[in-house]
């Protein structure tokens, strides 16, 4: 009882409504429309995190200290038929191993062609996407690996966007690609100490 | 054929794999495999062989010292004449042998990560390594292509099985063949946090709608997805498993989630005592299991994280430290009292039970009614105290709110908590049972066991009837009813209910503590007992298991034999082969250094004395011949005025220069003499080790080869 009146403190958001989730975000305010900053306790990089997506915690949460941290969290509305899923995983690899992070995401998605390189100021970005047909819908991939130019640190991006049930489905394939690369271009990694 | 695999039977890859928990350097390890390789085929390795060490690979690529505690290494055959170029990787759970420290802990973790999920970091850090080491592999050798084997035995099982599951390129698969012995079978859970595709297919099929229903599904409907998917993934026939039929890994595979996936050639009996085991466990019931799981999945990250205390607050939602400034402001709370009572000493106040609410109250209640003047001089001082006693109560009041989270927190998880400790209860009773029936542990260490378990379970629910008193509206103990009232005497009696409760849960707390500790206080070898036989040990008793001549046994990775009908003698050959090649190595560098002795002495003294005497008579030869040409001399030992009376014409030398002494070669002689019998002297004993050996299995040709091949190390 006492726990519903904090809750009612915070924002009326997913994200901070659930236990584990609100523990891994600093601060309720929104950075852009829709999307906290989540700050990593590795002190390795920031990313966005839609006010909606929630991580079941361990095993969906794992960390090793502040080498490597793998998150995978979702936002789901059965009401407005979507399932957003994310799968982020933190490494102490940059680019000098991107050949090997390539590989451990190819093989996480099962994806077997080639990568389109994207650069930003501070990041390179190793980019693909696929589509999976599901029971009820289809599954859209959208999927990179970060790495930093600055220093040896990399993050593995997976964003999958399908609807619940394909009747009424409201997916734009080319938003959902927008909003994916959105992300993983405002991955920003810390420089080192 | 050409590139045929090179490590042919089990015993032969399981010894290799048995060398991965030896900590050895590179080249011990090369030359163990010689030998190993030696003593199985009778013949010589016929490739050079390059050892990588996940350590050093990983670390120089990293930016992090940190590393996930996988370990591995590549072993590469490679020679152009015999057209071979195969590597073989073999992957280690951080469980054991990690420089030295044997922690059961580690261990559990790791399993606790499989049957959870938890394990990603181990499955990357493998993934990279076998990765850098194949191309640097190739980079060095491309005129075979390269073929690769995996390697794992216990959790390193585990590893290299998955990594065989999640290919890198469409239908070519990173290894041709995949050995896993006494191996933990991937589960459905680790799978789908570390396969993404994998997992958009479970919540499909099984429409979940949040990832923690995953452990929802039914085992059995999982397991038969996870297999069926995996089946059409990857061509399966190239996981080899092999089991012992007691394996601790095997019994307690049969719960819920660990896929079948590969082929096993049967089971070795290794030890017949233990076949219950997976019987037992089999009868736990489903429902049991998952809340175990649940349980595990929280336990996993927190303890290694904050050790005990993080452990409880993310169990029970206990926080020590705020409980413990409130009862901390109470302890100075009860000095005030204490105070005002010695100041009106003389009064016989009664102050008999301090912490009793009613005594404190009609304590406080007739001290602030007393008429102060009475007290003459010590009127002042009595004001601050009660000055300082409001204060206090305010204080505690701010305390007990603060604390008050913390205690709805605990009423949340504790309840949750106390059924899976329940669960873990029931359960593991018969499965205690059955390892104190066979010897595993004692009766005495099962009753510890249960009864701190036992202990755990009744301070939970001591706690949890604790809290529902403070938090029920329906006594007057309710929360803002007892703070916010302004009956000083309610506020009081509130403050004591509330100190008291705040004591119990401590006290319970402790005591959870204190059993927590005898469980680990436990003689926990029998974990170890699990462990050898899953680990270094249970490779042991597979590779004895393997061996085919019963003549034939292991110990250590040291092959034992004993002569045809006398199976009562084993002989250490492996240690007998070493023994005699060191024997006689260390012979020879004692007979080559006597040989250089030798030398220095002859050029040190017989060559150099010669030399010095040809100087010498060389020397009187040029003077002999050229007088004139020392003319100055005279100069130097004549005094002659300028323009000279004299003339050297001729010069005669008059020396006699003796031989070399012939006492001092004879003494020099003689020691070397001496030192070189006994030099064969010790041959002969090493040889004479090795005669009787191969005496005593004459009809052995493989022994006699044995002691001749050099393995190096």
């Amino acid at each position: 009882m006492k726990k519903e009146v904090d809750r009612e403190e915070l924002p009326n958001t997913a994200a901070f409504q659930d236990e584990f989730t609100r523990s891994l975000l600093d601060s309720p305010e929104e950075v852009e429309e829709g999307y906290y900053l989540f700050k990593s306790k590795t002190g390795g990089y920031s990313m966005l995190w839609p006010k909606n997506a929630v991580t079941d915690g361990p095993p969906f949460y794992q960390k090793t200290k502040d080498s490597f941290e793998k998150i995978q969290f979702y936002d789901r509305s059965e009401k407005e038929n979507y399932d957003f899923s994310f799968s982020t995983t933190y490494s102490t690899y940059g680019e000098s191993s991107i050949e090997s992070s390539l590989n451990i995401l190819s093989s996480g998605v099962s994806y077997f062609g080639e990568y389109k390189e994207i650069e930003t100021e501070k990041t390179r970005i190793f980019y693909a996407k696929k589509e999976l047909p599901l029971k009820l819908s289809t599954a859209y991939f959208y999927f990179g690996y970060i790495v930093s130019k600055g220093n040896q640190k990399g993050l593995e991006y997976i964003y999958i966007a399908q609807c619940i049930d394909e009747s009424n489905c409201e997916i734009e394939v080319e938003k959902e690609e927008k909003k994916a690369l959105h992300y993983m271009k405002s991955v920003t990694f810390n420089k080192d100490e | 054929m050409c590139n045929k695999e090179l490590l042919n039977t089990d015993v032969l890859r399981a010894r290799i794999m048995d060398l991965e928990y030896e900590n050895l350097s590179e080249r011990e390890i090369e030359g163990e495999i010689r030998r190993i390789y030696f003593e199985e085929s009778g013949k010589k390795l016929p490739t050079d062989i390059s050892v990588y060490r996940s350590d050093d690979i990983l670390e120089e690529r990293r930016e992090t010292k940190i590393d996930s505690g996988f370990d591995g290494t590549v072993i590469h055959f490679q020679s152009e004449d015999q057209k071979i170029n195969q590597a073989i990787t073999i992957t280690r759970g951080s469980e054991l042998g990690e420089k030295d420290t044997w922690r059961p802990i580690d261990w559990t973790y790791n399993l606790i990560g499989i049957y959870v999920g938890g394990t990603d970091n181990q499955y990357q850090d493998a993934k990279r390594f076998d990765d850098e080491v194949s191309r640097m592999i190739q980079e060095k050798n491309d005129k075979l292509p390269l073929v690769k084997y995996g390697y794992g035995h216990s959790l390193g099982g585990n590893n290299i099985t998955i990594l065989q599951m999640m290919p890198d390129y469409e239908g070519n698969l990173r290894f041709k063949n995949v050995y896993a012995i006494n191996d933990a079978a991937p589960t459905a859970y680790q799978l789908a946090v570390i396969d993404s595709e994998f997992k958009v297919l479970v919540k499909s099929e099984f429409q979940l709608s949040t990832d923690q229903d995953i452990y929802k599904i039914p085992p059995d409907e999982l397991k038969t997805f996870t297999e069926e998917y995996y089946k059409n993934k990857i061509d399966e026939t190239t996981i080899h498993h092999l089991t012992s039929e007691e394996d601790m890994l095997y019994g307690a595979s049969s719960v819920r989630g660990f896929l079948e996936i590969g082929g096993r050639d049967g089971f070795l009996d290794t030890d017949p005592r233990f076949t219950g085991i997976r019987e037992l466990v089999d009868k736990i019931p489903d429902q049991d299991l998952r809340t175990i799981q649940m349980f595990l999945s929280n336990f996993s990250t927190e303890y290694n994280e904050d050790g005990f205390d993080g452990f409880m607050k993310t169990l029970t939602g206990f926080n020590p430290l705020v409980l413990d400034s409130a009862l901390s402001k109470w302890d100075e709370f009860s000095e005030t009292v204490k105070s005002i009572e010695n100041s009106v000493d003389g009064f016989e106040k009664p102050f008999a039970e301090l912490k009793d609410a009613d005594s404190i109250w009609s304590f406080a209640k007739e001290t602030m009614s007393l008429p102060f003047d009475l007290f003459g001089a010590n009127l002042n001082f009595q004001k601050e105290l009660v000055t300082g006693y409001s204060q206090t109560i305010a204080n505690l009041t701010v305390l007990i709110v603060e604390a008050v989270p913390t205690i709805v927190a605990m009423a949340n998880k504790i309840p949750e908590l106390i059924r899976t400790v329940k669960v873990l209860y029931k359960n593991l009773d018969p499965i205690l049972q059955a390892l104190v029936d066979v010897d595993f542990i004692s009766q005495v260490e099962k009753d510890k066991i249960i009864s701190n378990i036992k202990e755990i379970e009744t301070s939970l629910v001591e706690i949890q009837t604790t809290i529902d008193k403070l938090l029920d509206p329906s006594l007057n103990l309710s929360l803002s009813l007892t703070l916010n009232t302004m009956n000083p005497e309610e506020q009081i009696k509130g403050i004591a209910e509330f100190i008291a409760a705040f004591q119990t849960i401590k006290d319970e707390v402790s005591d959870i503590k204190e059993a927590y500790e005898g469980l680990m206080d436990v003689d926990t070898s029998f974990i170890e007992n699990f462990s050898v036989s899953a680990h270094a040990h249970g490779l042991d008793a597979v590779i004895n298991a393997l061996a085919k001549d019963k003549n034939i046994s292991y110990v250590h990775n040291d092959i034992y034999m004993s002569p045809s009908g006398k199976s009562e003698i084993k002989v250490n050959i492996s240690s007998s082969v070493r023994i005699y090649q060191k024997g006689l190595a260390i012979s020879q560098e004692k007979e080559s250094n006597v040989n250089r002795l030798k030398a220095l002495f002859d050029n040190e003294f017989i060559d150099d004395y010669q030399e010095r005497k040809q100087k010498i008579m060389s020397k009187i030869h040029t003077m002999e011949s050229n007088p004139t040409q020392y003319s100055y001399l005279l100069s130097q030992s004549l005094w002659y005025p300028v323009g000279g009376y004299y003339k050297l014409t001729n010069i005669n030398v008059n020396e006699h220069l003796p031989p070399f002494p012939a006492s001092y070669h004879q003494s020099f002689s003689q020691m070397i003499q001496t030192i070189q019998g006994e030099i064969e002297k010790e041959k002969l004993l090493v040889k004479k080790i090795r005669d009787s050996i191969e005496e005593l299995f004459s009809e052995e040709k493989k022994i006699s080869n044995m002691f001749d091949y050099h393995y190096g190390r």
